[in-house]
C-alpha cells in the first residue's frame, strides 16, 4: 500500500527510534517500545472485536436469536473473575475448558501425523536414479542420503532417551551421532533465522534510504 | 467445589473431542463443529485480559512513582486511544489504517530486524569453536547462509548444493527426531491432564 509523505516521515522517525537502541538504551527507543506495545495490544483487541464480537452480537444474537451462544460467551467472561477477591476460582472454569479442549485435540488429532512421520522415517535405503540417462541404475548419493536420514532421526531420538544409562559403544556412539545431527539441524535453522532477520533489516534500510530519503532509485 | 468443577470440565472437554474423533456416533454428530464455535466465543470474550493486565501493571507503576511514569502514561493513553479509534471506525477506518501503516507496521518490522544485530553478536559468542559440536553448528549455519545468496553460487556451485543437502537431509532428520520426541511428550502431557495428574491450570 502506498504511503503518504506524512506517513513516511512518521514511519522513518519510528524506525530510527528503534534502531537507536544499537547505540544504547535511550528515551527515543523506550518511547517507541511503549508505543509499540500499546498499539499492538489495541490492534489485537480491535481485530477480535470486529471479527468475532461484533458479528456475534449483531448477527447471531440480535438478528438470528441464537441466545444459547450467550452461555459460552458468559463462560469466557468468567476469566475476569481472577481480579475479584473471593471469586477468583471462577476464572478456573474457562481455563479448565481451554486446557481440556486442547488436551482433547492433542489426543484426537496429533497421533496420526506423528505416526505418519514415524512411518516415513523408514525409507528404502537402496535408491535408483528416478530419471535421466541413468534412470533405473543404482544411485549412490540417494542411498547414502537415506541411510544418513534414517540414522539421523533414530539417533536423535536416542539422544533424548534417558531411561537407559548410556553405557557401551552402541549407546554412546549413537547418542553422539544424534548430537551431531541436532547440531547440524540447529545450525541450518540458525542460518535461516539470521537470513530472515537480515532480510527485514535490509527492508528497513531500503525504506530509510529509498522511500524516505530518496537516495535509492 | 473450587477444584472439583474445573477438574470435571477439563475431563468433559477432553471426552467431547476424543468422542467425536474416535467414535462413529461422535463423528456422525459432528460435535466439534458446534463446540469449536463455542470455544472461539470463550476466547473472544477473554480478549480484554491483556488490556486489563497492562492497565493494572502501569497504573501500579504510576502509583508507586517509578521513573518510567511518563512512558506508562503514554502507553495507557495510546492503547486506550487507539482502541477507542478502532471501536469507533472499525479496523478498516481511515485514521486507524493510517496509524497502523505509519507506526505499527514499521515498529514491528524494525523491532524484529533489530534482532539481526543481536543474533550476530550472539553467534560470535556462541560459535567460537570450542568443540566438534560447535564447529558442526557453525559450519552448517555458514553454509546455509552462503548457499542462499548469489555470492555463494558465484563462488562455487557446491555452496547451494551443500545448503540444499543440509536442509533436505540433516535439518529434516534432526527436526523430525525432535518433533517425534516433542509429539510423544505432548501426548503424555495430554493423558496426564485427562487423568487429572497434571493440575497446574487449576491453580488460579
Amino acid at each position: 500500500m502506498a504511503m503518504t509523505r506524512a506517513q513516511v516521515w512518521v514511519a522513518a522517525v519510528a524506525t530510527l527510534a528503534i534502531f537507536s537502541y544499537v547505540w544504547r538504551e535511550n528515551p527515543a527507543f523506550r518511547l517507541a517500545e511503549y508505543v509499540f506495545v500499546a498499539l499492538a495490544t489495541a490492534n489485537g483487541v480491535v481485530m477480535v472485536f470486529d471479527s468475532y464480537l461484533k458479528p456475534f452480537f449483531l448477527v447471531d444474537i440480535k438478528q438470528d436469536g441464537q441466545f444459547l451462544l450467550l452461555v459460552p460467551f458468559a463462560v469466557g467472561l468468567l476469566i475476569y473473575a481472577r481480579n475479584l477477591r473471593g471469586l477468583g476460582w471462577l476464572s478456573r472454569l474457562p481455563m479448565s475448558l481451554w486446557v481440556g479442549y486442547g488436551a482433547g485435540y492433542v489426543l484426537a488429532w496429533s497421533p496420526q501425523p506423528l505416526f505418519i512421520q514415524l512411518r516415513d522415517t523408514f525409507v528404502h535405503f537402496y535408491q535408483v536414479y528416478p530419471d535421466g540417462p541413468l534412470a533405473g541404475r543404482f544411485w549412490l548419493g540417494g542411498t547414502v542420503n537415506n541411510i544418513l536420514f534414517f540414522a539421523g532421526v533414530t539417533t536423535t531420538l536416542m539422544y533424548f532417551f534417558f531411561t537407559v544409562e548410556r553405557r557401551g559403544p552402541v549407546m554412546r556412539w549413537s547418542a553422539a551421532f544424534g548430537r551431531w545431527t541436532i547440531m547440524l539441524a540447529l545450525g541450518a535453522a540458525f542460518g535461516t533465522a539470521v537470513q530472515g532477520r537480515m532480510s527485514l533489516l535490509i527492508g528497513r534500510i531500503q525504506f530509510l534510504l529509498g522511500t524516505w530519503l530518496g537516495w535509492l532509485k | 467445589m473450587a477444584r472439583e468443577i474445573p477438574a470435571t470440565i477439563t475431563v468433559l472437554a477432553v471426552l467431547v473431542v476424543v468422542f467425536s474423533r474416535y467414535f462413529a456416533v461422535g463423528a456422525a454428530l459432528d460435535l466439534t463443529r458446534v463446540t469449536d464455535r463455542w470455544l472461539m466465543l470463550t476466547y473472544a470474550a477473554s480478549v480484554f485480559v491483556g488490556v486489563i493486565n497492562l492497565t493494572r501493571l502501569h497504573l501500579d507503576r504510576l502509583r508507586r512513582g517509578k521513573d518510567t511514569r511518563s512512558y506508562d502514561l503514554v502507553l495507557l493513553f495510546v492503547m486506550y486511544g487507539y482502541m477507542a479509534l478502532g471501536f469507533a471506525q472499525t479496523n478498516a477506518g481511515v485514521t486507524f489504517r493510517w496509524v497502523y501503516n505509519a507506526v505499527l507496521v514499521p515498529l514491528d518490522s524494525t523491532m524484529y530486524s533489530l534482532l539481526a544485530f543481536y543474533i550476530a553478536s550472539a553467534s560470535f559468542r556462541a560459535f567460537r569453536v570450542r568443540s566438534f559440536e560447535a564447529a558442526l553448528m557453525m559450519v552448517a549455519a555458514a553454509l546455509v547462509m552462503i548457499g542462499s545468496v548469489p555470492l555463494g553460487d558465484a563462488l562455487s556451485p557446491a555452496f547451494p548444493a551443500a545448503r540444499a543437502w543440509l536442509m533436505r537431509v540433516a535439518q529434516t532428520a534432526g527436526f523430525r527426531g525432535i518433533q517425534i520426541g516433542a509429539g510423544l511428550g505432548g501426548l503424555a502431557t495430554a493423558f496426564r491432564i485427562f487423568l487429572g495428574i497434571e493440575r497446574a491450570h487449576l491453580r488460579a
